[in-house]
């Protein structure tokens, strides 16, 4: 459900206003109304400056460094400074580095010499030039012709010297000029380099303990100064600068501490509560079992105000379609076993609530598998557990996908009919009422194209369909004239039917990846079971492959059994249930949240 | 010659279907690597995306399991037409929905790797192309129930 909210406006003298700003930051319970999305260059500085910090955090989490927190007495910025210091260090020794390694490529070749010897047989008079060409382009006349020694050979390219003594040798080759030092330096270099980079990375690993508790808390820091500078930005001055009003939003169920607050400081306030027109923020207030779905019903948008928040409804269908998708006992266990790891591991609450929506995910796939008749791709059928597998074959599981697709669309159109009563009143209930009966009589004549026994409903069918048909053509916009209505509801009808199978047909994706999944591990099985026959080292290999053949159809069937329903409750569900959106989050302003 | 035709029918089934599921996570996977150039935080959410069109592939594979009972040396032309039909069905619609899907996935991808947050936006409209390839499958489910009778 989404929780109530009251409208507050704060009145403050200018001089009082900085001081209540730091209050109610403390307080941490108003959603501030905005009045400027301007950044003033204060703000835009912070950004900035958090924008640094995040930069040496992503860092630090490439590093995973696992040394020992330190202690370099440094305030967090002369740090971050000194390590982006140390990092742009790097980032100019490694360009180094580069050049280095590739000047030693390329002199490599030639080994060890003393560069001193070319002048001193200058002065003797013998000529020395450095040549390279690939091994199918040197010539054997050329050894004849001139006095060339070959100095070496790699990857096809052949190096050698001329020594000449009047006319430089007439050669098709490259010649080689060499660089202003030698070999022996530019390893010297190379080492000094790598070495100066091993100390940099030795400083960040080092350092990244410290740095990373400093930085997270700076940002958090940072941030909280950016809220309150915003928040300066957000009230209205009245009577000529002296006052300053500031509105704000509260849910109910914090509004004593707020007014507790407001009268011991004696501060000017109104409260009212919240409009639709306003447009209040949404806060969302579950049980556990909903809850734990509210990132899968944020991930397409928040209810407006006036709405129905629709994650209760979704959630037990969500988890029976992912079931169905990964319809399989043994891989029910097996994501549960991840989610209970992963639970154990994660550090904050909501990825908590994220590993325990992973177990309720498992327990639905053993659910869907055990009354499917699977583990592990093995039928159930001839075992104990057989009296209790219900859907037995293809045809049921698709004409199962179809019920639940069918079940789930009348449900939406239901809560459509009780929202729209609440909302405007109870005729325009009619309408949706309308579809729903006209939809419910479909889906039974449906349901006898499938090979079910309507004969005990069938007389009264036509009854619910012409119902159905009445509410929807004559109250599909209340308080018009009917005949206009009449001829609008044409046009719903049309709506409403070709929508209806359009979204029934939507369904058929759980039977299809259910089965995919299924065919998939029965394979694996197969393919499985005929390495056993493979001599000695068949048993180990027949393990191997089904836990590798099997791990990936899980993650396949995981994939598609989150993304699927997902589409089917965003498009499917929440359309006939008329879901209006996107509401703004609740996003109060203070240190407390 | 029924035979024949019935195999060819399984090769378009499972062969165009894949080979579009192929392309198709290669469009994704290409598209991930620039954006993760620009972004590198985003890979996770780039490797679902990217693994979208591969499930085309998957029901090929499907449908021809669903199908291959029917495929002995004795079956009649009729029958074999049908698992033809089935074939040019789920190969078809198998092959150009994976390259839409990896087209808009792709584009999602790209965007992703420009700071914008689409990332649920995408998984939502990429799962739309998708429902033609799920019917294509479920409708050679429905043809391989047709078959015993078409002897």
């Amino acid at each position: 459900m989404i929780e109530k909210m009251r409208k507050y406006s704060f009145v403050l003298h200018y001089a009082d206003y900085e001081s209540f700003l730091s209050d109610l930051q403390d307080l941490g319970l108003v959603h501030i109304i905005r009045s400027t999305n301007a950044q003033t260059p204060v703000q835009q500085e912070q950004l900035e400056l958090v924008g640094r910090y995040n930069d040496a955090l992503k860092l630090f989490k490439k590093l995973n460094s696992q040394s020992e927190k330190g202690n370099s007495g440094l305030p967090a910025l002369s740090l971050l400074k000194k390590i982006e210091q140390a990092v742009h260090e790097k980032e100019e020794l490694s360009r180094e580095d580069d050049l280095l390694q590739k000047q030693i490529r390329e002199l490599s070749p030639w080994g060890y010499f003393d560069y001193d010897l070319i002048p001193l047989l200058q002065q003797g008079g013998v000529q020395v030039s450095f040549h390279s060409c690939l091994k199918n382009h040197f010539r054997p006349q050329w050894e004849e012709e001139y006095s060339i020694r070959r100095i070496g050979e790699q990857a096809g390219i052949v190096y050698f010297v001329a020594l000449y003594t009047d006319e430089k040798p007439d050669l098709d080759c490259d010649t080689f000029s060499f660089h202003a030092h030698t070999l022996k330096e530019l390893e010297g270099k190379l080492t000094k380099c790598q070495q100066d980079i091993a100390d940099i990375d030795q400083y960040l690993m080092d350092t990244a303990p410290e740095a990373r508790e400093l930085f997270e808390a700076e940002v958090k820091r940072i941030l909280g100064e950016y809220d309150y500078e915003d928040a300066t930005q957000q009230a209205t001055s009245e009577v000529e600068d002296h006052l300053r009003v500031l509105g704000g939003w509260i849910p109910v169920g914090k509004e004593p501490e707020l007014v507790n607050y407001l009268e011991t400081k004696g501060i000017i306030h109104f409260a009212s509560d919240a409009q639709v027109e306003e447009n209040p923020p949404i806060k969302l207030k579950n049980r556990w079992f909903a809850r734990l779905f509210e990132p899968i019903g944020n991930m397409y948008m928040l209810p407006n105000y006036n709405e129905f928040d629709l994650t209760p409804f979704f959630a037990p269908f969500f988890m029976l379609f992912f079931g169905f998708c990964n319809a399989d006992m043994a891989y029910g266990l097996v994501i549960i076993a991840l989610g209970l790891i992963m639970r154990f591991k994660a550090k904050s609450p909501a990825a908590k609530s994220v590993m325990t929506l992973v177990m309720v995910f498992g327990a639905s796939s053993i659910l869907m598998g055990w009354l499917m008749g699977s583990a592990l791709a093995f039928d159930l059928k001839e075992t104990v557990l057989e009296p209790s597998i219900l859907i037995r074959n293809n045809d049921q599981i698709f004409n199962f996908a179809l019920l639940l697709g069918v079940i789930q669309i009348l449900f939406g159109v239901a809560i459509n009919a009780f929202k729209k009563g609440r909302q405007s009143g109870f005729l325009y209930t009619l309408a949706p009422i309308g579809t729903f009966l006209f939809l419910l009589s479909l889906s039974v004549l449906g349901a006898e194209m499938l090979g079910s026994d309507i004969s005990q409903m069938k007389p009264y069918l036509s009854y619910l369909m012409y119902s159905g048909l009445f509410l929807l053509m004559l109250f599909n916009k209340p308080k018009r004239n009917p005949i206009i209505n009449i001829l609008s509801g044409l046009w719903e009808l049309y709506n409403v039917i070709t929508g209806f199978f359009g979204d029934i047909l939507s369904y058929i994706r759980l039977f299809a990846l259910g089965v995919s999944s299924a065919i998939l591990g029965f394979v694996i099985n197969s393919i499985g079971s005929q390495m056993l026959s493979i001599p000695i080292a068949g048993p180990v290999i027949f393990v191997i492959f089904m836990i590798l053949g099997h791990s990936l159809n899980i993650a396949l069937g995981a994939l598609s059994g989150f993304v699927h329903p997902m589409r089917l409750t965003f498009v499917e569900f929440f359309s006939n249930a008329d879901f209006q959106g996107p509401g703004m989050q609740y996003k109060p302003f203070g240190n407390k949240q | 010659m029924p035979y024949i035709i019935a195999w060819i029918g399984i090769f378009l089934m499972v062969g165009l279907a894949g080979i579009g599921s192929a392309m198709g996570t290669v469009m994704g996977g290409s598209a991930s690597v620039g954006a993760l150039k620009k972004r590198d935080d985003i890979f996770p959410y780039c490797l679902i995306l990217s693994a979208m069109p591969g499930t085309q592939g998957l029901y090929g594979f499907g449908a021809f399991f669903i199908l291959q009972t029917h495929i002995n040396p004795a079956i009649t032309l009729l029958q074999a037409s049908a698992i033809f039909g089935a074939g040019l069905i789920m190969g078809t619609v198998g092959y150009l929905s994976a390259i839409y899907q990896a087209k808009i996935v792709s584009n999602g991808i790209e965007s992703m790797g420009n700071g914008n947050d689409v990332f649920t936006n995408t998984l939502i409209l990429g799962v739309l192309p998708e429902l033609y390839a799920i019917i294509a499958f479920a409708s050679c489910f429905l043809i391989g129930g047709m078959i015993p009778s078409l002897a």
